[in-house]
């Protein structure tokens, strides 16, 4: 147990200060709310992480990556919360994708896509849930079919994140060789393949962030192929173990949450004039929420020293998102509760508008500390969202007591 | 940050578990709680372990708050006799500078601080001292009932002062309590005009610095009894068979046991994150001990009642070992502050501005957000 920082770790953390401080202020402020509105906001971001070196910073060097550590990466990740950078927009890529195929890849796929990735060139998505196959993702039909030099796939997906924006896809599909997860295999899809049709869903909120793809006979080489054929299961598991740890180290920095819920009940007075930070209420939710995300602090960095030791992924890992999602909800949840009807007011309702998440454009200069258009209510319903995606709530409980605690299937 | 244990924690850890598992077992504790007395494992325990977590110019064997939780963990695991231990560990840094008094308590001679167990020990009330010695009545002092030494806070003249008091004087009067958990003892203590002797040290400080350490040292004993109570359900439900299957099968019971695997998982995380932030004196330990001993205990009672859910009727009996670690659980909710006392203090912090009122001492000043 050790907070010290080698002489490295403090050299870079001043470094990536530096350069987030004079870097974030060039970008085109405010970020905007929606999903394809955010691209060019972001790209620019991305080409200049990874000009400057902080892009992939675990990867390895020869695809563009860093090869540094996981403590590296935290730290950067620590620094880009705290001076407000932009929504990552890449995740697929960067957190899953990108590690299956450098970890189960070819030379040939790892030269083709890791680095683009990287520049911000190439948005990745995930074609694994079906409509008949979410939780029993086993059971998915999407068929690949033998033809010469390759395959010929045709099936739907369904709740494909960012599909609309993705140049490519991790794809999973039926080659028959054995029932259920011994007959899937693991393709990689350039998205703009002929016979692939992408249909925006909304959710919620009324936004569409996620789609359905239709894929009509689409042919994909045989280079498309990770790992063996029929082999597929074994690299989607560790997909699935590269997405347990993103979301367990924090795919929302809750520190950063927890510290604008403080800023903006300490700068406000209830209805009589009296500081917000007085009522009972309001003090006992700011401190056991500040408590529980000082546990999920714990837990990340648990997780983070045990990746960096090259340790399997353990049981931090899969308690973290069974802890982290009703964080977020929380969190956000009580964001809500200072607003007038918890803020139940719809996106496009121009008062509301202005009154949640920090000051309104007006009044100052728009910049990386803003947290964003009613970015309460957004975050309320995403963090459902991820309670729900990559494995649901009971589908992780089920996991904890069987895989870990031994507990009996049938 | 590294979240890790060195080659040492860990040799210390598993030395630790061995020895505790020779010296405790169930009719052990059954006689010793029956008797109410457990001198005999308190002294050999002291003999053998009492020395780890404090420094070796004190006259310790050296290491600091990681150990010293990794005590508190394996000491809850069996349920093992705890009070004597962590009033002295509590109470040592007050005796900074007295080699002697050190090594006695190391050597199982039980000081305790003469504060209410119910209270964070910084907002202990003072006695009133003056020319006839030290008179007053403090009930629920831990360990009160072995201690031959109390460290008692002061109101002096100029400020808080803390004074160590002989308990084997005639006008110290101790008057035992019983608890549920019968892992701890209390007692009410009054002195009558007792003899004392003043330390020499800044009494603020060592009392939130024992307040940081109890906070810690109370969470790590709650993961310790709610590891147990978690591997007594899990096995449990693993040979319990109705309906014609284990009830380990049934998915509501799969889903209970996963929830206390939440807690216990996420409270291990922590109570050593926290303890190694207390000891490096990092910017916000004081508000991540008073996190820690907020949300873990107060989860703790809920995994107790949840593995309590997962053995039915047996775990509801005095015969089944669950009832000692349910007891401990809920015990540890209120030792040393209740939840809402801990945030109290993290909302004073986080929430009032400077004019509003003085800066709440326990967690001084340093403390950003
Ligand atoms: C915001 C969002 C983004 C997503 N993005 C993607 C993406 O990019 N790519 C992709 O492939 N998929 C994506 N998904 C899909 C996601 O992986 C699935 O929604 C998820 O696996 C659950 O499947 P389902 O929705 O079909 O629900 P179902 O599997 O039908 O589950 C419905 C309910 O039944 C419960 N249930 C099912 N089986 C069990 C069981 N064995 N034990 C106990 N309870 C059970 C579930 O927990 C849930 O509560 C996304 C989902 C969301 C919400």
């Amino acid at each position: 147990m050790d907070f010290s920082e080698r002489p490295d770790e403090a050299q870079f953390r001043t470094e990536v200060r530096a350069w987030l401080s004079e870097t974030l202020p060039t970008l085109q402020w405010p970020e905007p709310p929606e999903l394809e509105d955010k691209v060019p906001f972001w790209r620019p971001y991305q080409t200049a992480l990874f000009e400057a070196g902080y892009a992939g910073l675990t990867w390895p060097q020869e695809y563009g990556g860093q090869g540094l550590d996981e403590r590296m990466s935290s730290i950067f990740s620590e620094e880009s919360a705290h001076a407000g950078a932009p929504e990552r927009l890449n995740t697929i890529g960067e957190d899953f994708a990108g590690p299956t195929i450098a970890h189960f890849g070819t030379a040939e796929q790892k030269e083709k896509y890791l680095r683009r990735i990287l520049t911000g060139e190439d948005i990745w998505c995930q074609l694994f849930s079906e409509p008949e196959s979410g939780s029993d993702l086993a059971s998915l039909r999407t068929k690949a079919v033998k033809v010469d030099g390759g395959w010929r796939i045709t099936g739907q997906k369904i709740w494909t994140s960012r599909a609309q924006l993705a140049a490519h896809a991790i794809l999973l599909a039926r080659t028959g060789g054995g029932e259920r997860h011994r007959g899937i295999t693991y393709f990689l899809l350039p998205m703009d393949s002929e016979g692939v049709t992408v249909r925006p869903l909304e959710h919620m909120l009324g936004e569409a962030e996620f789609n359905e793809v239709f894929l009509d006979n689409v042919f994909l080489p045989d280079s498309a192929v990770v790992g063996e054929v029929d082999g597929g299961w074994k690299v989607t598991m560790g997909t699935l173990a590269f997405e347990r740890v993103a979301i367990a180290t924090g795919r929302v920095n809750t520190v950063k949450e927890i510290r604008n819920l403080v800023d903006d009940v300490r700068s406000r007075t209830d209805a009589d004039g009296n500081p917000l930070g007085a009522d009972p209420h309001v003090r006992r939710s700011v401190a056991d929420l500040w408590g529980r995300v000082h546990l999920h602090q714990a837990i990340s960095q648990r997780v983070i020293s045990g990746a960096s030791g090259g340790e399997p992924p353990g049981e931090a890992t899969s308690i973290g998102k069974l802890f982290f999602c009703p964080l977020v909800e929380d969190l956000a949840d009580f964001g809500l509760s200072l607003e007038p009807l918890n803020d139940q007011f719809d996106l496009e309702d121009e008062v509301a508008a202005v009154g949640t998440g920090g000051l309104a454009a007006a009044e100052h200069e728009a910049g990386p500390q803003d947290q964003g258009h009613r970015h309460w209510l957004r975050l309320a319903n995403q963090a459902r969202g991820t309670a729900i995606a990559g494995g649901s709530t009971y589908i992780q409980r089920n996991i904890v007591a069987e895989r870990i605690l031994g507990m009996p299937k049938k | 940050m590294e979240w890790k244990f060195s080659e040492e924690q860990e040799a210390y850890a598993e030395a630790l578990q061995d020895w505790l598992s020779g010296a405790v077992d169930s009719e052990k504790l059954r006689g010793w709680f029956d008797s109410g007395d457990a001198s005999a494992f308190a002294e050999t325990f002291a003999r053998d372990w009492a020395g780890v977590g404090i420094p070796e110019e004190d006259g310790g064997q050296g290491g600091g708050l990681v150990e010293l939780a990794l005590t508190a963990e394996h000491l809850a695991r069996v349920d093992a006799p705890s009070a004597a231990w962590l009033a002295t560990t509590l109470a040592v840094p007050a005796l900074a500078g007295r080699p002697a008094e050190v090594e006695e308590a190391v050597g199982g001679q039980t000081v305790a601080l003469l504060a209410s167990a119910d209270r964070i020990p910084s907002a202990a009330v003072p006695l009133q001292g003056g020319a006839n010695g030290l008179t007053g009545s403090v009930a629920r002092v831990l360990a009160g009932d072995t201690a031959v030494r109390f460290v008692v806070p002061v109101a002096g003249a100029h400020g808080l002062e803390l004074h160590v008091v002989d308990a084997g004087q005639e006008s110290v009067r101790v008057t035992p309590r019983r608890l549920l958990d019968r892992s701890r003892t209390l007692a009410d203590v009054t002195l009558d005009g007792a003899a004392s002797q003043r330390l020499d040290v800044d009494a603020v400080s060592v009392l939130e610095a024992i307040s940081r350490r109890a906070a810690v040292l109370v969470a790590a004993d709650t993961l310790g009894a709610s590891q147990t109570m978690l591997d007594l359900a899990v096995d449990y439900a693993k040979q319990r068979q109705q309906f014609g299957v284990f009830i380990g099968s049934f998915q509501a019971v799969k889903h209970a046991a996963a929830s206390i695997m939440v807690a216990v998982e996420a409270a291990r995380s922590a109570v050593y994150y926290t303890a190694a932030s207390v000891d490096s004196d990092q910017p916000e330990a004081a508000l991540h001990a008073a996190a820690a001993k907020a949300q873990i205990t107060a989860e703790g009672t809920r995994s107790a009642d949840t593995a309590l859910t997962m053995h039915g009727a047996i775990g509801y009996t005095w015969e089944h070992d669950l009832q000692l670690y349910y007891k401990r659980a809920k015990l540890n909710e209120g030792l040393f502050g209740s939840p809402g006392a801990w945030n109290d203090h993290i909302a004073d912090v986080l929430l009032l501005t400077a004019g509003d009122q003085a800066t709440p001492r326990l967690l001084g000043a340093g403390a950003s957000v």
